[in-house]
């Protein structure tokens, strides 16, 4: 299997086989845009499911239970606080999660013993965390103005490597994607989220705005050399770049999903909620965002962006001037000699390469 | 030496230092030999206080801080052991407490902080025994001073003072109070009745805590017992007469004598706001008039007495200055909590936590099994991608464990830090497996489309590390600026995960430029490598160096010839060779390198160092 890989990697960075990234580039807008529109629009109606860190409240948390009965903690809860009508989920193999109202200090020790005694185990087994109102309010605002500062240092910093501001743009835009749609995802799936979750939110941003660069460098370096030769188009570049980057992007894809993958797993099936899950959960569903926004958006934008620059767009005329001229007699060839001599960056070299004939 | 080895050896000599650094520190004792856990993973309560200025005007670090030490007085106060209190993400004061904290505690923490400006009545010995006595080494502090408004001593230790009134018990207790006014001024001595007397003698300050919640919680109009700070002093104070909310301002500036010579110490200035210069300019009057039990009045800031001045003059137009032998640093502590007094703070318990010992325990063990299997994954991965390459992904990864090991415990155990693992910083370094990993395939990947492109495999390394470099820099800073973001703007758990973050991604880089590539230029030297052997993981033949029929390149070969790979330089079809040549050439103005050989000498430079020539050289030949 790994040497199809590598050959469909090799065929890739020689060119003799295209993905259609940039030339099909409006379907895949198209295909990410309904994806968005749909998960948000499902995801808008459901609301989502904030938290207790969001909502405020209180929780409990009883490990090492030795009978998973929720109705035990319901009980207990009822009788304690009647008009409290308490949300009881089992956590893995052995812990209740019970979350309440916001109760003071003194009903939260109370609770947290009767639990105890409820459910047979000792008092030091059971967590309790209260979530006051300003911490809701206040946690939600940073970390609206946590992507806000990110965003913004990142688009300079993008814009200063690439110097160029449309790449910038383009990253910033594959990025704005990811995050649309691991919110979607969260939203329409109706998963839970808590600080976890925006951790792992955050952190897809570093991770999507990690594979836009790998791409971007390999179309920077494509690029350089555009105007001194006349076969290919910027567009053509850059949809090679994205092609030759094609393996290394699933590459590093599936090698960040697999430790954020087993978090994942273990998380879910053995702890149940909490901190493991959440962030682990927001990282996988980004990460593949990321990966497919880095492939199939980010070239595509990019070129969108750039193709009307005088530069370049004259580029373009000329590139096709010379195929409809000069390129009749070897059409066929030349698009092979196009795509395998990508790296070419003279056209000195390619001129030679032609005249003297390729067999020796 | 080549900058192969000098890398390597610098790698190895961070190690030991990191290594040998905490050894010591253990030996030396106070050290622990791994990281402390954080409160989710150890058990213990976290309270979050969320700070606010009762008008909602902005709070800056130096209020935080003051409001940082003001809790961890109260948290002492109730005798908690081992607090750590810091300030995150702006305005949040976070508690950390091993164990359990109880409610009364718990309450201590909510209340307001705030100041207040009262005459001293009377300075007691800090027993709570006993009649009043002269203790606390009275001087002559205010005589150096005074050319100001009024100046005096700043430590109530060496506080000037007459009139020691628990004496005077004879003084009658008040007549009918008068509505809404005090019913004496509040330096009167008329304020001494038996009760306040008793209640004066009965309180201890030898443990100034004590006695902190009962003053702070006294009424504003009436007299209250306080102690100083470090439990040498017992006041007797008036009722408020200005409250710190009227400070306007306040600053430090050096003393100077009446020759206006420096004296080598500093002063505190302060300013009132428009409506309380007049209270203020009424009780320093008064005061310095003889009016006054005493000639003092006492800044009292969340139920202690920080500063108790003698009055050297009165101050009439709402300026004043403290002075009395001050450093530099004690000036701008009692100017900062001057400056504090001015915005009292509130408290709310924003988020409150208490975590059991076992489910900590149980999220670490979960947590590392998750780590490892995801390190297995990842380097199966790789030794399906990367054949044998992969052992230089693996070797890496372990290093970087190591490193990430030593350092998180070097910042755990430098108390200015004082870092503790969460489990967010577990999943930070389960996560940074990821993003080492990557920089591996990166750069690997970098390499084989050099030798895709008809580079020596040896040329291919440095070449395409000169790509990969830019790659991986530039990756690897959005990370930390992600990480210095979340961090800087953070609480709590989202705090932790990006310390980490931001720990590894440095680590990240320091192991792919001093380990990563530097043995990947050893290894290629080998035969193994250096030829491509087929289980190498850069073996041109399975690149597509030689797969038969290859369009528009009409070279032709055969499967059979795969041996054959490292006669792939001169065997390359002159017009891919040019254009090498003349990209290579390219390069090199555009990177200024000095070499330029001539195209006849390419098979010795390949843009490669001058160490490589010879290793180039035996790759050109044939095996």
């Amino acid at each position: 299997m790994t040497a199809t890989f590598s050959r469909f990697g090799n065929d890739l960075h020689a060119g003799r086989r295209t993905v259609p990234i940039v030339r099909r580039r409006r379907t895949w807008y198209l295909f990410s845009l309904i994806a968005v529109v749909l998960l948000l629009g499902i995801a808008g109606v459901r609301g989502p499911n904030l938290g207790i860190e969001f909502t405020g409240g209180s929780e409990f948390q009883v490990a090492g239970v030795a009978d998973t009965e929720q109705s035990t903690a319901r009980d207990i809860v009822r009788e304690q606080l009647p008009d409290n009508e308490p949300k009881v989920t089992v956590l893995g193999r052995d812990t209740m999660r019970v979350q309440t109202e916001q109760l003071d200090s003194g009903e939260t020790a109370a609770l947290a013993e009767e639990l105890a005694s409820g459910y047979g185990v000792d008092t030091d087994a059971v967590s309790t965390s209260y979530i006051g109102p300003v911490w809701s309010g206040d946690i939600t605002q940073k970390m609206l103005r946590g992507v806000l500062v990110f965003l913004l240092l990142v688009a300079a910093t993008m814009a200063l490597y690439f110097r160029n501001l449309k790449a910038s743009l383009a990253a910033m835009g594959a990025l704005i994607h990811d995050m649309l749609i691991t919110a979607g995802v969260y939203g329409v799936v109706g998963l839970e989220i808590t600080p976890g979750t925006v951790i792992g939110f955050l952190t897809v941003m570093g991770y999507s705005l990690y594979d836009t660069i790998v791409v971007f460098d390999k179309v920077r370096e494509n690029t350089a050399d555009l105007t001194s030769q006349t076969r290919a188009t910027f567009a053509d570049q850059v949809e090679l770049a994205a092609n030759q980057t094609l393996v290394r992007s699933i590459n590093t894809s599936v090698v960040a999903l697999l430790p954020v993958g087993s978090i994942l797993a273990i998380g879910s099936f053995l702890l149940g909620a909490g901190t493991l899950k959440d962030i682990s959960l927001a990282l996988f569903i980004g990460i593949i965002a990321g990966t497919y926004s880095s492939i199939f958006l980010a070239p595509g934008i990019l070129v969108d962006l750039r193709r009307r620059e005088p530069e370049i767009a004259q580029h373009g005329e000329q590139v096709l001037q010379a195929r409809r001229s000069g390129g009749e007699s070897g059409v066929a060839g030349d698009r092979a000699v196009n795509r395998s001599d990508g790296e070419l960056e003279g056209t000195a070299a390619r001129g030679a390469a032609e005249s003297n004939g390729e067999r020796r | 030496m080549p900058a192969r080895r000098i890398a390597l050896l610098a790698l190895a000599v961070l190690i030991l230092l990191l290594g040998g650094g905490i050894g010591a520190g253990v030996w030396k004792g106070g050290w622990q030999p791994a990281p402390k856990l954080a409160l989710d993973l150890e058990g213990g309560t976290q309270i979050i206080l969320q700070t606010t200025t009762r008008d909602g005007s902005a709070i800056d670090a130096a209020a935080m801080e003051q409001a940082r030490e003001i809790i961890g007085q109260r948290v002492n106060a109730m005798g908690v052991s081992e607090t750590e209190i810091s300030v995150q993400g702006g305005t949040n004061i976070v508690i950390d407490v091993p164990g359990q904290l109880d409610q009364k505690t718990s309450e201590a923490l909510r209340q307001t902080a705030s100041m207040s400006f009262r005459p001293v009545l009377g300075i007691v010995a800090p027993e709570g025994s006993g009649g009043a006595s002269d203790e606390g080494g009275a001087s002559d502090g205010g005589a150096e001073a005074g050319e100001e408004t009024s100046s005096s001593e700043p430590d109530p230790s060496q506080l000037q003072f007459e009139g020691l009134l628990s004496e005077d018990s004879s003084l009658a207790p008040a007549d009918a109070p008068a509505d809404g006014e005090l019913q004496f001024p509040a330096w009167s001595m008329e304020w001494m009745t038996p009760e306040i007397q008793t209640e004066l003698m009965e309180a201890d300050c030898t443990d100034p805590s004590a006695q902190q919640e009962k003053t702070s919680e006294a009424p504003a109009d009436e007299p209250v017992v306080a102690c100083d700070p470090e439990g040498t002093q017992k006041f007797l104070l008036g009722p408020e007469v200005v409250a710190g909310s009227s400070i306007a301002g306040s600053s430090v500036a050096a003393d100077v004598n009446p020759g206006g010579q420096s004296t080598g110490y500093y002063v505190v200035n302060m300013q009132f706001k428009k409506d309380a210069t007049k209270s203020f300019g009424d009780m320093t009057s008064a005061l310095y008039g003889g009016e006054g039990a005493t000639g003092a009045f006492g800044i009292v800031l969340d139920g202690q007495v920080i500063s108790a001045p003698e009055v050297q003059d009165p101050s009439l137009g709402g300026e004043a200055s403290i002075s009395g032998n001050f450093s530099q640093e004690d000036a701008s502590q009692l100017s900062d909590q001057l400056r504090f007094g001015a915005l009292p703070l509130e408290f709310e318990v924003a988020s409150e936590s208490q975590i059991s010992a076992t489910l900590g325990t149980d999220q670490l063990e979960m947590g590392l099994i998750a780590g490892l299997i995801g390190l297995a994954l990842v380097v199966a991965y790789a030794f399906a991608q990367y054949r044998a390459l992969a052992s230089v992904t693996t070797a890496s990864l372990a290093i970087m464990g190591l490193l990430t090991y030593l350092t998180l415990t070097v910042l755990s155990n430098i108390p200015d830090i004082g870092y503790r693992l969460s489990l967010a910083g577990v999943v930070g370094m389960i996560v940074a497996i990821a993003f080492t990993a990557d920089s591996f395939i990166v750069y690997f990947e970098r390499v084989r489309d050099e030798i895709r492109d008809g580079r020596g495999i040896v040329a291919a390394v440095d070449h395409g590390w000169d790509r990969a470099k830019r790659t991986i820099l530039a990756s690897d800073s959005v990370n930390l600026l992600a990480a210095v973001v979340l961090y800087a703007l953070s609480t709590g758990s989202v705090r932790g995960f990006a310390f980490v973050l931001g720990v590894t991604t440095v680590l990240d880089l320091v192991v792919v430029f001093l380990f990563t590539h530097p043995v990947l230029q050893v290894l290629v030297r080998t035969r193994f490598f250096g030829k491509g052997h087929p289980w190498s993981g850069l073996d041109p033949a399975m690149l597509g160096r030689s797969v038969p029929s290859y369009a528009g390149r009409g070279r032709f070969r055969s499967l059979a010839e795969r041996g054959d790979e490292d006669e792939e330089t001169a065997r390359e079809p002159l017009a891919a060779r040019k254009a090498r040549l003349a990209r290579e050439a390219a390069e090199r103005e555009r990177t200024g390198s000095p070499s330029t050989p001539a195209p006849e000498a390419r098979r010795t430079s390949s843009g490669a160092d001058a160490t490589d020539t010879t290793d180039d050289d035996s790759e050109g030949t044939s095996r």
